[in-house]
């Protein structure tokens, strides 16, 4: 465990509740991106990402010493993630594609204002929106360990571990998702200039 | 081809950069020689590259300034549902330990008699037979139609009466088992024929059928004696009950009814067909 990390628990054991805040301020960015990376919902995912923070609230004072804060704070945040997918396959709301879509073309637009190029706005959104909408079709333990290592910059072991399976596991995840996305992607991506090459 | 496998084993470590300097080495040099894994590779490699293009919408700067205490709220408002929980347990825990023996004393009993009344209804109540339940539901209004209905619902009493004594009047006890005759059915069936004898008859009086009256309170005491046997290996008693049908010839009786209600409704439908076969008066 990080040595400030621990310093923070014996502080809040200690009765510093402040210790806590501390605890969230550093890890609140991590757990909500990877909340949102499988849920693709903001509001999923920081009702998420604050209820891992409550849960860690109220085990924090039995946690084991020789445990990885980080490591616990994904395991909780990635099964509350899968969870809230399961339960909402049932009834369907807002999806991944349609949020990712608009907060993104908003997000752009902001972001680019300064040197606004409307074609090259046009194009990227739509590249966001085909990469939305392919990773809806994957499942959710797929797209889980692909967001772990594609965007959240986790190793495969750390995946693993926290995961609480093997390497191997993890790499047959991984390569199953990316030939779903492949099958998915391919047709746009020659438009946008990156052609597959084939065997 | 071995190292093909290896090869490919190692594809996400390469693009991760996740390979120390060994593997690095003999997977470009292996890649650097095999077709087909440098295009597998690149294919892969493909979709891991379009796929990070994606970028993550960022939540303006007051979402994170004021995310902490959106947590401290939170944590605040479920302690404080955990306490209202609690105390409420407590309070009612508390309410039932300190209240007056009697008060459990008269629950309890309440609960039983309730219990009781319950388990009465259920087993003890007169149960509506389907002919009498299709009855109250037929809207008959002339006196004709009234008649009619009571004797097909005789009629219908006697064929059930009927089926009962003649499988009593048709038991061997030296060549069959007594439980061949299947006697707590008969018991039953016999006990609902009885119950439903005393609206038949009440309503036979009334109606001035004197001979069905009659046979149904005959059917009505035989069946008495057979809804009261004692258990279904007393033979003698079940003997008892045949020789009774036999001496009083009640299913000759039954049978002679049946013959005479069938003639009946033979003259009544000529007579309602008579008009329609007369011949046509100019």
């Amino acid at each position: 465990m990080a040595q400030n990390d621990q310093i923070l628990i014996d502080r809040f054991c200690s009765g510093d509740q402040t210790a806590f805040y501390d605890l969230v301020g550093r890890y609140k960015k991590k757990i909500y991106y990877l909340a949102y990376d499988i849920t693709g919902d903001h509001h999923e995912a920081e009702d998420i990402s604050q209820e891992v923070f409550m849960k860690v609230y109220g085990a924090l004072k039995t946690f084991r010493r020789d445990a990885k804060m980080s490591s616990w704070l994904h395991q909780i945040t990635v099964n509350a993630s899968i969870d809230s997918l399961r339960r909402k396959s049932a009834k369907p709301t807002k999806s991944m594609g349609e949020f990712d879509h608009v907060s993104t073309q908003e997000n752009l637009i902001a972001t680019t204002a300064h040197n606004y190029d409307p074609v090259k706005t046009t194009e990227s959104a739509q590249i966001q929106n085909h990469i939305s909408q392919a990773l809806q079709k994957i499942s959710p333990k797929e797209r889980a360990v692909f967001v772990m290592c594609h965007y959240n910059g986790l190793k495969l072991n750390e995946t693993a571990e926290i995961l609480n399976v093997t390497v191997g596991t993890v790499k047959s995840l991984l390569f199953r998702a990316i030939r779903k996305l492949r099958k998915e992607l391919s047709p746009f991506m020659n438009d946008y200039g990156m052609e597959i090459p084939h065997e | 081809m071995n190292k093909c496998k290896k090869c490919r084993s190692l594809f996400l470590e390469y693009f991760y950069g996740e390979l120390d300097a060994s593997k690095k080495k003999f997977f470009d040099e292996h890649l650097s020689v095999c077709d087909k894994c440098k295009s597998q590779f690149a294919e892969m490699e493909a979709v891991l590259r379009f796929t990070g293009k994606r970028i993550r919408p960022e939540p303006p700067e007051e979402f994170w300034d004021s995310y902490e205490e959106r947590v401290e709220q939170r944590i605040e408002t479920e302690e404080a549902s955990t306490v209202d929980r609690e105390s409420l347990w407590r309070s009612l825990g508390r309410r039932f330990y300190l209240a007056p023996k009697w008060i459990y004393q008269a629950a309890a009993a309440i609960a039983l008699i309730v219990i009781g009344v319950f388990i009465g209804r259920a087993l003890f109540s007169p149960r509506i037979t389907g002919v009498q339940l299709a009855s109250q539901r037929l809207e008959l209004t002339t006196p004709q139609q009234l008649e009619t209905a009571l004797i097909h619902r005789s009629q219908d009493y006697i064929e059930r009466t009927k089926l009962i004594l003649l499988a009593l009047v048709n038991f061997d006890p030296s060549t069959e088992d007594p439980y061949a005759l299947n006697l707590p059915y008969q018991k039953q069936v016999s006990k609902e024929l009885v119950e439903e004898a005393s609206y038949l008859k009440k309503e036979l009086a009334e109606s001035d059928q004197e001979r069905l009256e009659n046979l149904v309170t005959s059917l009505e005491i035989i069946l008495l004696q057979i809804a009261n046997l004692e258990s279904e290996n007393d033979l003698e008693a079940i003997a008892l009950v045949r020789d009774g049908i036999n001496r009083q010839g009640i299913i000759m009786e039954i049978n002679l009814t049946d013959l005479r209600l069938f003639m009946n409704r033979g003259k009544e439908s000529e007579s309602r067909e008579q008009p329609l076969h007369k011949p046509k008066t100019i």
